[in-house]
């Protein structure tokens, strides 16, 4: 009987270790020796044909500029392919410069980052983030064009950041990862800090390396849970408690108590 | 030697009979708790702004100093020459002890990312502190070239946005974005919004019905409960109990910053509202002075 128990006891605590093995290997994976891959290409090809946006009615720029086949042909990531491309624009749209733009704004940011870009992956958001730092450089060096150029390098950073919180609010181990963190100082170095927030777990260990007691044990535990919370908290504590005092005072008299 | 001793004397002696002049005017600004019908308590500071002939005054810090020194190191350096009346976190952080949302401290760019927060809230250098509703798109400006009249809707608009950045750092003005509890006397928070029953506090901003006079009040509400709940009843509080037309009210207890000190005028500590967090932990911080 008693060889049956120490057997099933020594099994179920070998199961046991296992999982939680298993299960810290897990949480602490993080991805640290991932990399960045850029989809977009380093040349620039532009044909220097712009006369697809001739279909543009002056009356009505934003409404008639063709926003799709914009993003397809004029090599956007290039700066130089924009100011050609406004520059053909304005000149078959006299006198509108700040309406050409704005389409241009428009088509670059609502149009390109909402229905033709791959949201959810990093190295996709990485590539926005590498296009808005030429751009931001651009802009410094081009007064003349500074406006739609950090214009649209702003709401990219922007969108980056927002997409990256709603990416970390939906798999919250993504912040611990190499991708993520980099992306994430990217932001921060233009401006923009992402929204990552703590889960009660990490505000509890942040509250407890940090002591401050008062504040997580009067103020949240006390104060912030409810009755039923602290009854099924409180009550397993003491017992734990007197279970360990117990395991001390046995200890000391088998081994030291003559 | 024995007669210079006296003169000494005798000019401590006339000192200590020099009135030192109060940190702040009780008649503006009063510490006060109220325990309504329903046996709720409310600890409040109220601010007669305009009574006061505007030396009641805001300023918010959320950038870090040229020298790198914490937001909290810069106000306690500015602050040990004012007679500051309170201080409050003000605004969300994240993880990084970053303020969430659109955050510029006297032109300098804290945040540019803009939140899904209804609230901007402009703190003029005058120490004056106005609210605007993003979702109404009608914020307007005044300087830095903007044309009169202007209305900048800066969520939608990418312009606009941009445009308000630009003003924003060469006018040095200072903004931030939070959620917007109350607006123009309405409730603009939904009934489902953070359930967890806590502590609540809210900075309301709003005019006497009877002066018509801008007023500025913190509430304290120490009984645990929703943030939909705790903003109803400080509303109703404030229009039933304190004669209030609140033009804006916003959180002022984020959590993981709950910053809160409250002084007397004599600049002692005043307990009857207090953050449970060392100011060191604050992100960002509004602080009310009388000058």
């Amino acid at each position: 009987m008693n060889h049956r128990f120490y057997k099933l006891a020594f099994i179920i605590c070998s199961i046991t270790f296992l999982l939680l093995g298993i299960y810290f290997i897990k949480v602490l994976k993080i991805d640290n020796i991932d990399s960045l891959a850029n989809p977009l290409p380093k040349k620039c090809k532009s044909s220097g044909d712009y006369s697809f946006l001739s279909v543009v009615d002056t009356g009505n720029v934003k409404k008639t500029f063709p926003y799709d086949r914009f993003i397809k042909s004029a090599n956007w990531w290039c700066n130089e392919t924009v100011v050609s491309s406004l520059g053909y624009l304005d000149s078959i749209v006299p006198n509108k410069a700040q309406e050409n733009e704005d389409a241009v704004i428009l088509c670059l940011t609502d149009s390109l980052v909402s229905a033709n870009w791959n949201n959810n992956n990093l190295d996709s958001l990485n590539a926005l983030l590498i296009v808005a730092e030429k751009y931001l450089a651009f802009a410094e060096t081009t007064p003349q064009r500074k406006f739609i150029f950090k214009t649209i390098a702003n709401v990219w950073v922007g969108f980056v950041a927002n997409r990256l919180s709603d990416l970390v609010k939906h798999d919250n181990k993504l912040k611990y990862t190499f991708k993520c963190r980099y992306i994430r100082a990217h932001c921060t170095q233009f401006g923009f800090s992402p929204d990552f927030g703590n889960t009660s777990v990490e505000k509890v260990i942040i509250n407890f390396t940090e002591q401050n007691w008062h504040y997580l044990f009067i103020e949240r535990y006390w104060y912030g849970t409810s009755t039923f919370f602290k009854v099924i908290t409180i009550i397993p504590s003491i017992l734990l408690s007197l279970l360990f005092f117990y395991g001390c005072i046995c200890i000391f008299q088998k081994h030291y108590k003559k | 030697m024995k007669k210079n001793n006296s003169l000494l004397f005798a000019i401590l002696l006339l000192c200590s009979f020099i009135p030192v002049p109060p940190a702040y005017d009780t008649n503006f600004v009063e510490i006060s708790g109220y325990t309504d019908k329903r046996g709720i308590t409310y600890n409040f500071v109220y601010m007669n702004r305009t009574g006061s002939g505007n030396r009641i005054k805001a300023k918010y810090f959320a950038s870090r100093g040229e020298d790198g020194s914490s937001v909290s190191s810069r106000f306690m350096g500015w602050g040990k020459d004012m007679n500051v009346i309170a201080v409050t976190s003000a605004g969300y952080m994240d993880r990084y002890s970053v303020p969430v949302g659109l955050t510029i401290d006297n032109g300098r760019i804290v945040n540019s990312n803009l939140e899904s927060f209804d609230g901007l809230i402009i703190v003029y250098a005058t120490g004056g502190v106005v609210a605007t509703n993003l979702d109404n798109a009608d914020l307007t400006l005044q300087g830095g070239g903007i044309t009169a009249g202007r209305k900048f809707d800066i969520r939608g608009s990418y312009r606009d946005r941009q445009d308000f950045i630009d003003w924003a750092e060469s006018q040095e003005a200072t903004v931030f974005q939070t959620h917007l509890l109350v607006y123009k006397n309405q409730l603009e928070i939904a009934s489902n919004a953070s359930t967890t029953p806590r502590e609540r506090r809210f900075l309301a901003v709003g005019k006497d019905v009877n002066t018509g006079e801008t007023c500025h009040v913190i509430v304290n509400s120490p009984e645990s409960t929703s943030l939909y709940e705790g903003t109803r009843r400080v509303k109703d509080f404030l229009n039933e109990y304190k004669d209030m037309e609140v033009t804006f009210m916003i959180n002022l207890d984020p959590g993981d910053q709950n910053v809160f000190f409250l002084f007397n005028r004599d600049g002692s500590v005043n307990n009857s509202i207090r953050g449970p967090l060392p100011i060191t932990s604050a992100a960002n911080l509004l602080a009310y002075y009388y000058q």
